[in-house]
């Protein structure tokens, strides 16, 4: 049987998920995001202003929307930088109207200092959302009872940072994430913040969530592309470590290689 | 009613027809299509961009996906 990602059923084969901001350039992104191999690329919304330069070369623009549409990815639209409960159930709104998905990452800042998602408002607009149809992706802390409240609430991902966004600091609490892995076993968990480098991807995987969603890492390497293909290697690395079953840790050393019957065999006690 | 009055559109002053509707003042931006339309901050959907009417002083928001993590 294939091991997929199911993200509310539907079942994709990568394990990663890329975000489309901060790239050197349009094409750059483009050619890391198919490198990649994610199937799911994450973009927002904002005013547009089409007698400005910045609508062809910025942020935005008819070329990234072209670049974006050309890849044939699922669009998962986030609600970045909302600090209310109104904001964020409105942006998702036309999120779903411009990109004709239900689906919505959700995040909802509760500081400005490091991002950290408001929990209380986050489960609040979750509510809203879900029961407007949507299939909410909410980015949330680690915290094991907010996690449990949202699926709860009907939420089958959930997106705890693995540490602040855009800090590159990894896993800093791999005792929450396992945890959240043991209580929720059915559970889509996606680590969606902090990761700095292949091998805090390929620990996540290896702690058991189910997928990487990241950006900054790729998009600010001196080489996305090929830090791209790095992390596709990384996340793959991780899940099949996990699925394989790890030896367990001892605190003793045991030989790898068989000594009985070597020609000195009794003849050497340290 | 005055045959032309003022709208914001992404808060910029723009002075179009009486009879103008939604998608023909976003038009008159050149607003680059995809994009989601709310007047007043409420979402109108595609299918009534063409039968939308303006009043003097709606404020019109053009919104288009931008690069995002």
């Amino acid at each position: 049987m294939q091991d997929t990602l199911n993200i509310y059923g539907t079942e994709l084969k990568s394990r990663l998920l890329i975000g489309s901001a901060l790239y050197p350039s349009i094409d750059v992104m483009q050619q890391s995001i198919k490198a990649s191999e994610a199937g799911i690329v994450t973009l927002s919304m904002s005013r547009q202003n089409p007698q400005s330069e910045q609508s062809q070369q910025g942020s935005g623009g008819t070329s990234f929307w072209d670049a974006i549409n050309d890849l044939g990815l699922h669009l998962l639209p986030n609600t970045a930088g909302c600090h209310s409960v109104d904001q964020a159930v409105n942006m998702a709104r036309m999120g779903r109207e411009l990109f004709q998905t239900d689906w919505v990452k959700l995040e909802l800042v509760g500081d400005d200092f490091n991002l950290q998602p408001n929990p209380i408002d986050l489960v609040k607009a979750t509510e809203i959302l879900l029961n407007e149809g949507f299939k909410v992706l909410p980015y949330c802390t680690d915290d094991l009872v907010i996690a449990r409240t949202l699926i709860e609430l009907g939420c089958e991902v959930i997106m705890p940072w693995g540490s602040p966004i855009g800090t590159g600091k990894g896993i800093l609490n791999p005792y929450a994430i396992q945890a959240l892995r043991e209580r929720f076993p059915d559970t889509t968990i996606i680590i969606d913040s902090g990761i700095g480098k292949p091998s805090h991807a390929t620990q996540a995987m290896e702690l058991g969530v189910d997928a990487i969603l990241l950006n900054t890492a790729i998009a600010k390497a001196n080489h996305p592309i090929q830090m791209a293909q790095a992390f596709a290697k990384a996340v793959e690395a991780g899940r099949l470590a996990y699925t394989s079953g790890m030896m367990i840790e001892s605190e003793s050393a045991s030989p790898s290689t068989p000594t009985i019957d070597q020609p000195f065999w009794h003849q050497i006690d340290y | 009613m005055a045959d032309r009055f003022d709208i914001f559109i992404n808060d910029a002053n723009v002075t179009i027809d009486a009879q103008t509707t939604l998608a023909q003042a976003v038009a008159q931006i050149k607003a680059q299509l995809p994009y989601v339309l709310l007047v007043n901050n409420q979402i109108v959907p595609a299918s009534l961009h063409t039968e939308t009417m303006l009043n003097e002083h709606d404020r019109v928001d053009v919104i288009s996906a931008i690069q995002g993590g």
